[in-house]
């Protein structure tokens, strides 16, 4: 696979994938800001608006919008982030450049009709009171507001009822103006266009908007340490834990052998480690899982699992035996060979389509990371040792640091020392 | 004004060379065959070129594209005839509509090419076999199916096929020493499993040379179910884990559960999809070998490959591997009790323990893809779309932005089963006033079971239906899904291709005559998902206390 890295004649830069085998199109693209730019009091702004995106703009109205979309058979998403408000286009190659004119106004010329804006709120406040209960989603943001108190990451994307209240079409407006902007703006686009058309579509695109974002400073930060505990009680049969610290960064030597430790400890397929003793040896939990997750301004380490209230203790003191022992060191030569194998060989497999392939480029592209990447990337993990290996979990892993979120009405034990 | 006329000398360059698409009539009149050709013309410049040839004139061009009456309509695109329609025209919506289609049709046709070469075979041993090949990337997607799922498990047992699809894996790692997950791994492969209720799905991507390993793993499954009473039973526990995931902690799913026990009583669709926790618990080793046993057989399962290989290459490595067992003359039938008449509307009503967004849930019972008539799921796909799905649907248009009673509305038909399938729809409320979320779908069903649809919104649905489905084409995992439910269900591959085709065809009577026959109450239930009045009964989401340190 060849990513060009282009510039439109109105200077764009955007990567490219061109692919001829069928004719149609995805462009993704990601504005830097997202729900950190939230103003306090006002949080949920950056969700509000990606839902207005689609509610109208210019002479249409929000069902003209949608119409429009559908006569021209394309796919357009807005998608709210906590670091960037990013937006995909899937078209036909026929109908592209009208996608591009479309999704111009919207971003250029929305129109926040207070009639439509009073509708979105209600939907916004409907997802308070009915989805946003759902016990996943309030361990995890619980979780953030314990790990992040105080920064802007230990606030909710979706905010909260009042905060929701809050928000007036000029603020909707203001945020357009101040994130929509070309120079915090990473674009990459795969399938059936030229370099030449992909110049012109980008200008239609993206052309009129101002240079320059107007974006307030987001400063980094880390996970707390020390360790954490918190219940939000919920009356449901199942608790569902979230948990997890600090990690290292993108640009930290650390970050691979962070990231192939993450897969030995709770990563796909059935031969993790928590897997193996939650699941398959003791049928406590039907999934467990860790990640590294993405942030600008932050590591971090997270894994989540749900078990009923009655073994909510005794699954959390087997993550951290779990962890203590990659901790000490307890790491084979095999595990990290079969984890490098997966690593290496299951991402090519990920680019099973147009839009994976741009999803997937555009996080990298976030990332700082450059277009060749994705060639660079089996290196480095080829080259992680278990010396390596076992540096980094002993530095990262220690089980005294988990922040754990807890939903549900467990019954708990104070820990056994490990 | 007439219509530009072409000729022999002019057709290359006007027709086949065009950029855009061209309607070309072929009459032996001078005037247009209807006023709303010329008006076409006109408005749709730019987008639509309409000419016409003289067949008296230019004989030629009328053997060359076999027309055979007059007026005889042929829409061209990129030198292509796309659709042709014989017999003057009765309206420019009717017009309108044709071109519509058949101009979505074209791209559809283009775009799931890579489809359009799939073959279907069967071996001695009574196992089906669906090739798709698809060379963009090295991978293949390979699926087995059983004809069996969570509505053949037996009174007493329910549970017990999903049971024995967890155990299956337990027993292929048993047998090839823990490789079968550890090798799929190591080759970045994903392995998974569904079970619906009327089928079992094993998957797994992998590399395109790593297919005959694939198959070996599930000759092992197929032929072997090694597990001790130890592993059965802290299966179970992953099971009533999942159960608690995907239901005990959902209000909806719990809502939607009660519901489908209400619309079936005696048929097993209306048996829990987890099982009964009581049952399961009682599920033992012996019960779970005999159940692989009855099911798990060639001739009652279908191979669907799908990417970077030939339809000749997966017949051979097919015989090699599953090829070498045997069917099994024992296989369980399937006999389902049959569900009597339904009389009367049912309903069901739950108090949600932390949701305080009230829901309205409506499904209908109405046949599925395999006992439909022809052209009827087509239609019960496109009444769905019209009725609830998008902010373009009539129960949005009605309840969110009208009445402002509900803040988004979902709809779907789920056909893909063996017998009764379902249109179900869900409403959110703003303030939890249900009834009249309810009167306004009642209203707005009655109304299109009297009035039938516009030909507006007609054209509009199944355009966003034909291109969700070229989308769709797009992704070898969607893709391998169609050809499997068609082969699972007892249709053929056209059928699974044709499918755009006929979503194109279905027309404002069809809408209709669906509308009238099935959406009636007494083929319904009514789910209402309450919420307990905040401040009283309910409580609210709180953390503890205390943060404490713990650790």
């Amino acid at each position: 696979m060849d990513v060009q890295t282009i510039t439109s004649p109105g200077g764009i830069e955007a990567w490219l994938v061109e692919d001829y085998a069928a004719p149609m199109f995805v462009l993704h693209y990601a504005f830097k800001g997202g729900a950190s730019q939230d103003p306090i009091g006002k949080e949920g702004l950056t969700n509000f608006v990606a839902l207005m995106l689609q509610q109208g703009a210019g002479d249409l109205t929000a069902v003209e919008f949608q119409q429009r979309v559908e006569d021209l058979a394309i796919r357009v998403e807005f998608v709210p982030g906590v670091d960037a408000v990013s937006g995909s286009i899937e078209a036909l190659s026929e109908t592209r450049s009208e996608a591009a004119e479309l999704v111009n106004l919207a971003l250029t010329r929305p129109r926040f009709d207070a009639e439509t804006v009073e509708r979105a709120r209600r939907r916004l406040l409907g997802f308070h009171g009915g989805e946003a209960r759902a016990p996943h989603l309030v361990a995890n943001a619980q979780w953030n507001a314990v790990a992040f108190a105080g920064h802007p990451y230990g606030r909710e994307i979706y905010g909260t009822e009042a905060s929701v209240n809050r928000i007036t079409p000029e603020d909707l407006r203001s945020y357009c103006k101040r994130v929509f902007a070309k120079d915090r703006l990473k674009v990459v686009a795969v399938g059936d266009i030229t370099v030449d058309e992909l110049g012109v579509f980008l200008d239609r695109l993206f052309g009129d908007l101002p240079a320059n974002a107007d974006l307030v400073e987001v400063s980094k930060v880390s996970p707390v340490t020390g360790g954490r505990l918190r219940v939000a009680e919920m009356d449901v049969p199942q608790s569902v834990v979230t948990f997890g610290m600090g990690a290292v960064s993108y640009d930290s030597p650390d970050y691979i052998p962070a990231h192939v430790l993450s897969h030995i400890f709770g990563g796909d397929g059935f031969s993790s480690r928590l897997i193996r003793e939650l699941r398959v040896k003791r049928g406590l939990v039907h999934f467990a899982s860790t990640w590294l997750e993405r942030r600008q301004h932050a590591a971090v380490f997270r894994g989540r699992m749900a078990t009923r209230n009655d073994t909510v203790s005794q699954s959390l003191q087997i993550v951290r035996d779990e962890m203590q022992k990659l901790s000490d060191g307890h790491l084979s030569q095999e595990e990290l060979d079969d984890a490098k194998s997966y690593l290496t060989r299951s991402y090519p497999l990920t680019f099973g389509s147009h839009s994976k392939i741009a999803a997937q480029l555009l996080d990298h592209s976030m990332d700082g990371f450059g277009p060749g990447f994705f060639e660079t990337r089996k290196a480095t993990i080829a080259a992680v040792s278990l010396g390596d290996l076992k540096r980094v979990a002993k530095h990262l892993l220690d089980p005294g640091n988990l922040i754990i979120s807890i939903a549900g009405t467990p019954t708990l034990q104070p820990p056994r020392n490990a | 004004m007439p219509l530009a006329a072409v000729s022999e000398k002019t057709f290359g360059r006007e027709v086949l060379g065009a950029a855009i698409p061209v309607l070309v009539e072929f009459s032996a009149e001078h005037a247009p065959s209807h006023a709303a050709l010329d008006d076409l013309s006109n408005e749709m410049a730019g987008t639509i070129k309409v000419v016409r040839v003289d067949v008296g004139q230019h004989p030629t061009l009328k053997d060359e594209y076999g027309v055979r009456g007059l007026p005889t309509h042929i829409l061209f695109k990129f030198g292509k005839p796309v659709s042709r329609r014989l017999g003057g025209l009765s309206s420019k919506a009717e017009l309108r509509e044709w071109i519509a289609g058949a101009l979505i049709l074209a791209l559809a046709t283009r775009r799931i090419s890579i489809a359009r070469s799939a073959t279907h075979f069967k071996m001695a041993n009574g196992m089906e076999v669906v090739v798709i090949p698809d060379h963009r990337a090295p991978v293949v997607t390979h699926m087995v199916w059983f004809r069996v799922g969570a509505a053949d498990d037996p009174k007493d047992f329910s549970g017990i096929s999903r049971l024995v699809e967890h155990l299956t894996f337990k027993s292929l790692d048993r047998i090839t020493d823990g490789d079968f997950s550890k090798t799929i791994l190591r080759l970045g492969g994903q392995a998974d499993a569904f079970i619906y209720r009327d089928a079992t799905v094993f998957w797994q991507s992998v590399p395109g040379d790593q297919l005959k390993m694939a198959m070996e793993s599930e000759v092992d499954r197929m032929i072997n179910l090694h597990v001790t009473d130890d592993e059965v039973a802290s299966e179970r526990g992953v099971i009533l884990e999942q159960r608690r995931s995907e239901m005990a902690n959902d209000p909806g799913a719990r809502l939607v559960h009660e519901m489908n026990a209400a619309l079936y009583r005696a048929h097993p669709y209306g048996r829990p999809v987890f099982g009964l926790p009581s049952e399961l618990a009682r599920l033992s080793r012996e019960d779970v070998q005999r159940f692989h046993k009855l099911h798990y057989a060639p001739n009652k399962a279908i191979l669907v490959v799908s990417g970077d290989v030939t339809s000749e290459e997966v017949k051979q490595l097919a015989h090699e591997t599953f090829g070498r067992i045997p069917a099994n003359p024992n296989v369980a039938q399937r006999p389902r009790l049959k569900e009597p008449p339904q009389i009367a509307a049912r309903r069901v009503t739950l108090e949600a323990t932390h949701s305080k967004t009230a829901r309205f849930y409506r499904t209908y019972s109405l046949p599925g893809s395999a006992t439909a008539a022809r052209g009827e799921t087509e239609a019960l796909e496109v009444l769905a779309k019209i009725l609830a799905r998008g902010i373009t649907s009539r129960l949005y248009r009605k309840l969110v932005i009208e009445d402002k009673i509900s803040t988004s509305v979902t709809g779907n038909y789920l056909g893909n089963t063996l017998e009764a399938a379902e249109l179900e729809l869900m409403a959110l409320a703003t303030d939890g006033d249900l009834s009249a979320i309810e009167a306004g779908v009642d209203e707005v069903i009655e109304d299109i079971r009297k009035n039938g649809v516009t030909q507006e919104e007609l054209a509009c649905a199944k355009r966003s239906l034909v291109a969700g489905y070229i989308y769709g084409s797009a992704d070898q995992f969607t893709l391998s899904q169609r050809y499997g439910w068609a082969a699972a269900l007892g249709l053929t591959i056209k059928d699974a291709e044709d499918r755009p085709a006929a979503i194109s065809r279905v027309s404002a009577a069809d809408i209709a005559k669906v509308a009238t026959k099935y959406l009636i109450a007494r083929r319904s239930v009514t789910g209402w998902l309450c919420c307990r009045r905040e401040g009283r009964n309910a409580r609210p989401i709180q953390a503890s206390a205390a943060a404490r340190r713990h650790i």
